[in-house]
């Protein structure tokens, strides 16, 4: 009865969840990064410039993923140098399927070696839809003994019928493969079959027999002969010879029928320099700080100007985040309409001073950044870090809208309450920027 | 083709009897199945699992290797256990082929219905052959020790070899954007498993080449001589595990039931 | 062991007790087990991806975590009920237990330990499904989809088996509450222990939020906790070794050399 107790209560456990089952499900916005420690997004790779060409593809139609990744020279200690990593990107599943992936416009197949930090690389990866669905879609760049490092996602819409997927290939021997996902499969299912017929008979010629009572009882008597007798022991040495020469045909057979055949292919490229954005501006932090209950980070740094032209502050970017100099017209043309407008948060970036920083000068910048993406991004937890320091880019734009590329990087410290031992909310500062 | 009957006489066993002993029989084969069909393939997954889910891990110097030397645990001592006790010859049969079918029925549900993978990508290897093999040769020598040296040795020697011909046709070549891949390469980067990374596949790296440009040959070897051991040992093992101890109960405990002594 | 001498064979003929066993409870129990798994099979495949890809998100919280914590009262708690279940109905007076019912109980004692076996081998399923999760998205938190159900969902369904197998036997099968079986404890302590050994695996995962090898050394502690299910053999001779003394008393055979 204590069973038919248990399967009651299992019952409405299973009932309840079919109930749930019914709701309807918020597809989720995120891959798992968001419980990444911060220092892992904001102080290893950055993502910029990221693009999908499609919002919506159907099966086994193409589309472009293109981004630049920054590899920030503040690498975290906790996780290994970026000397092995692999081009790829975060999806459910195999939803889509790889045509062709670049790294610096080179084919990135399979693994890049010593990846250089403080460097700019080039991402590129072409992708086909196969499994109908909305799917959300990062690129990444997976580092050996570091995992995942993703970039911003984007929802994909796949359309069509998953049964009309087809992957064709050519072999360089001149075979014509028709769907990559069905290769050969009737093969290993026929051997498999053949061979799981053979142990089938072989145990049928056992167990119909009296087994386990009788047989220990007969062999305690001494009776093993009545067990296993000499018809028995024939067919036990004929099935090892047939098996032995089954095997040996098989491999003989297959090798016959594909001559040329190659091992794995398991080389790691080094990655080509590409030309590297310019960067005139040398930037020294002199105070950064985390504000929990007023969900902003304020930086206060030195700039200096080294170069021929007046640059102005257009963008802070971290974790994929975007935090844009509004009065910029050159920072906001680079917002793509499209691109993901929960990465982009509407208060955008606040600085004290947005005039332009003309050459040879050097000002003081205080920066915050607003919003409560710091929180949906659990990015707040700088305050768990062992090793409390923020890490990102400073976007910086000459008049015809010529980017500058400057890495900020420092400790943090986290701020609770105010000297009146009140939660900061807003500096007067930020108020008036905001508001204006 | 049986002498049923002459066993059950031997056994002084009635035709109710036998028939209550059959049940008993079905009990404990519904049982080992269902056991032994889940916990060897949790075994294989957890020790040799990257191998076997993914044909762009099957390499020529660690996949025949490392995946018999797992494979043929629980067969051995299956066989330890069936042999030593019923002189039944099948406990490595058993094994090698529950491992296979419930490996078959977790790559259909877990992996192609669930997450949809193809089949291309993880169809798994099978013992079978090497089963097959140990169980006849217990037979013929009825000695474990024999049975180990030559039996274990064929076990991990024939793995590859039995295996080649269902998955052959992955090792074709291909271009691929201008370079070359196996078909297997090909189904590992056409269909991406975003935490898989290329790098992180162990598959050879040796560099001598002497028995027909491939390391195959010492690899087989090397497996078939570690799988004896790997039968021996495990063959103890069963035996272990299939002892009858036990231990004194508490007086109290057992007074709680009734039993005096 | 031999115990031939502690059969009370003849107060026993005198009630003609019946031996015939039953498995409809059985079968009944095998068909809701697997109408179970199918449940949580089904129930992956529809939030797993769904739902499951984010641990932060309130769509996790609601299909995730709200099966984790009603999910974990309800199989333990059914898995005590039975068991205080079992003992308050024990046999008071295994000392007077005839033949036919010992022979019967044995056959129980089978029965419980292959239901046992049944919800073993979803972990085996359960386990793979988990290597999918982790071989194709980012890990991020110890209560993944895959990890409630093969974690927090199979384990109690087979510590229910397991050790009301272990107090049926105690309480029911005299051999087994005279003495206590070794491998009937390796049986059901070893599997039991898979559920205490994911505290050293997401450890070791605190430090490695990496990409996956499935065959890691930190996972070997479920591999060698579960080679205990071997131990189930050295059960199944005790059975085989007690019913060799009841088969001929309970069917009256004539027991010659």
């Amino acid at each position: 009865m204590c069973k038919f107790r248990k399967f009651t209560m299992i019952g409405l456990a299973v009932a309840a969840c079919a109930i749930l089952s019914v709701l309807d499900v918020r597809q989720a916005m995120a891959h798992g990064e968001r419980t990444q420690e911060p220092y892992l997004r904001t102080r290893a790779t950055q993502w910029f410039d990221v693009s999908w060409s499609k919002t919506s593809v159907a099966v086994n139609e193409e589309m472009v993923m293109e981004a630049k990744v920054y590899l920030m020279k503040d690498w975290p200690d906790a996780i290994a140098k970026p000397d092995l990593a692999f081009v790829s990107l975060v999806s459910p599943g195999p939803v889509f399927t790889r045509t062709e992936t670049y790294l610096n416009g080179k084919p990135a197949r399979q693994s890049f070696k010593d990846l250089e930090l403080g460097k700019v690389y080039d991402y590129k990866m072409i992708i086909r839809g196969r499994v109908p669905g909305r799917w959300h879609v990062h690129p990444m760049l997976s580092v050996h003994h570091v995992g995942p490092l993703v970039g911003p996602g984007e929802w994909i819409e796949v359309t069509g019928s998953a049964d009309d997927f087809v992957m064709p290939l050519e072999t360089i021997s001149g075979l014509k493969i028709e769907d990559l996902a069905s290769f050969n499969v009737a093969n290993v299912v026929g051997w498999h079959v053949v061979w799981i017929g053979i142990a089938a008979a072989w145990l049928l010629f056992w167990l119909l027999r009296p087994l386990l009572v009788p047989r220990w009882i007969v062999l305690q008597k001494g009776r093993e002969d009545l067990l296993v007798r000499q018809i028995d022991v024939v067919v036990g040495a004929a099935l090892v010879v047939g098996s032995l020469s089954l095997a040996t045909y098989s491999y003989i057979s297959a090798s016959n029928e594909y001559p040329r055949v190659v091992p794995l292919q398991v080389g790691q490229s080094t990655a080509v320099r590409i030309e590297q954005p310019p960067n005139d501006v040398f930037v020294d932090v002199k105070r950064a700080t985390y504000d929990v209950p007023g969900r902003a980070m304020r930086i206060t740094f030195d700039a200096t100007n080294n170069g021929q032209v007046p640059l102005t502050l257009g963008e802070f970017t971290t974790a994929s985040l975007r935090f844009v100099n509004r009065q910029s017209a050159n920072a906001l043309a680079r917002v793509d309409q499209a691109f993901p407008q929960e990465l982009v948060p509407e208060s955008g970036l606040a600085i004290n001073d947005p005039s332009p920083l003309q050459p040879g000068e050097t000002r003081t910048y205080e920066i915050s950044a607003v919003d409560v993406v710091w929180e949906l991004e659990r990015l707040t937890s700088f305050l768990t870090d062992v090793d409390s320091r923020f890490g990102g880019l400073l976007f910086f734009y000459e008049d015809d809208g010529k980017r500058h590329l400057t890495e900020i990087a420092g400790p943090i410290i986290p701020v609770f309450t105010n000297e009146d031992g009140v939660a900061q909310r807003q500096t007067p500062l930020e108020t008036a920027l905001i508001e204006r | 083709m049986f002498n049923n009957q002459q066993v059950l006489e031997a056994a002084g066993f009635s035709k109710d009897a036998a028939r209550y002993s059959m049940f008993f029989d079905i009990i404990v084969v519904v049982a080992v199945v269902l056991l032994f069909g889940g916990v060897i393939a949790l075994h294989c997954q957890l020790l040799a699992g990257d191998w076997d889910f993914f044909i762009d891990w099957r390499d020529r110097q660690f996949w025949p290797l490392i995946y018999p030397i797992v494979a043929i645990m629980f067969p051995a001592a299956l066989a330890a256990v069936f042999w030593e006790n019923f002189r039944l010859p099948i406990g490595a049969t058993v094994g090698a082929t529950l491992l296979v079918l419930s490996v078959w029925l977790m790559r259909w549900g877990a992996w192609h219905e669930f997450a949809n993978y193809p089949f291309s990508m993880i169809t798994p290897a099978q013992t079978v052959t090497g089963g097959l093999i140990l169980d006849g040769l217990l037979l013929v020598f009825r000695n474990y020790l024999f049975v180990g040296i030559f039996g274990g040795f064929l076990y991990g020697f024939v793995f590859y070899f039995v295996n080649y011909a269902p998955i052959m046709p992955y090792y074709l070549p291909v271009e691929h954007m201008g370079s070359v891949a196996s078909v297997a390469d090909m189904i590992g980067y056409t269909f991406p498993r975003s935490t898989t990374p290329e790098y992180i596949r162990i598959v050879e790296r040796g560099t001598l080449r002497t028995f027909g440009d491939t390391t195959v040959w010492y690899t087989a070897a090397f497996s078939g001589f570690i799988c004896i051991f790997t039968y021996l040992i495990w063959w103890h093992m069963g035996l272990w595990f299939a002892q009858t101890t036990f231990f004194a109960n508490y007086t109290k405990v057992k007074s709680a039931m009734g039993l005096k002594d | 062991m031999s115990t031939t001498d502690t059969l009370p064979g003849q107060i026993a003929a005198k009630a003609k007790p019946d031996h015939k066993v039953n498995f409809t409870l059985m079968f009944t129990a095998m068909a809701i087990l697997y109408a179970i798994f199918m449940a949580y099979r089904m129930y992956l495949g529809a939030y797993g991806f769904e739902a499951g890809l984010d641990s932060t998100s309130p769509e996790f919280e609601t299909y995730w975590g709200n099966l984790l914590i009603y999910q974990l009262p309800v199989l333990f708690g059914a898995g005590i009920v039975c068991w205080i279940y079992l003992i308050a109905t024990r046999d008071r007076n295994l000392a007077a237990i005839t033949p036919e019912l010992e022979f019967k109980r044995n056959f129980y004692l089978a029965l419980w330990l292959c239901a046992y076996t049944a919800a073993v081998f979803p972990l085996g399923y359960a386990v793979e499904q988990d290597a999918v999760w982790h071989q194709t998205v980012m890990r991020d938190s110890p209560f993944s989809p895959t990890h409630v159900i093969a974690f927090y969902a199979m384990i109690p369904i087979y510590l229910f088996f397991g050790v009301g197998s272990f107090i049926y036997a105690m309480t029911r099968v005299p051999e087994f509450s005279r003495g206590i079986s070794f491998m009937h404890v390796m049986g059901v302590v070893g599997p039991f222990l898979i559920l205490p050994n994911v505290g050293f695996n997401e450890w070791g995962h605190a430090f490695w939020l990496t990409e996956e090898i499935f065959s890691h050394p930190l996972h070997w502690g479920f591999v060698v906790l579960g080679w205990t299910a071997l131990a189930l053999a050295g059960v199944l001779m005790q059975i085989v070794m007690r019913l060799k003394d009841l088969f001929p008393v309970v069917f009256k055979l004539e027991t010659s050399k």
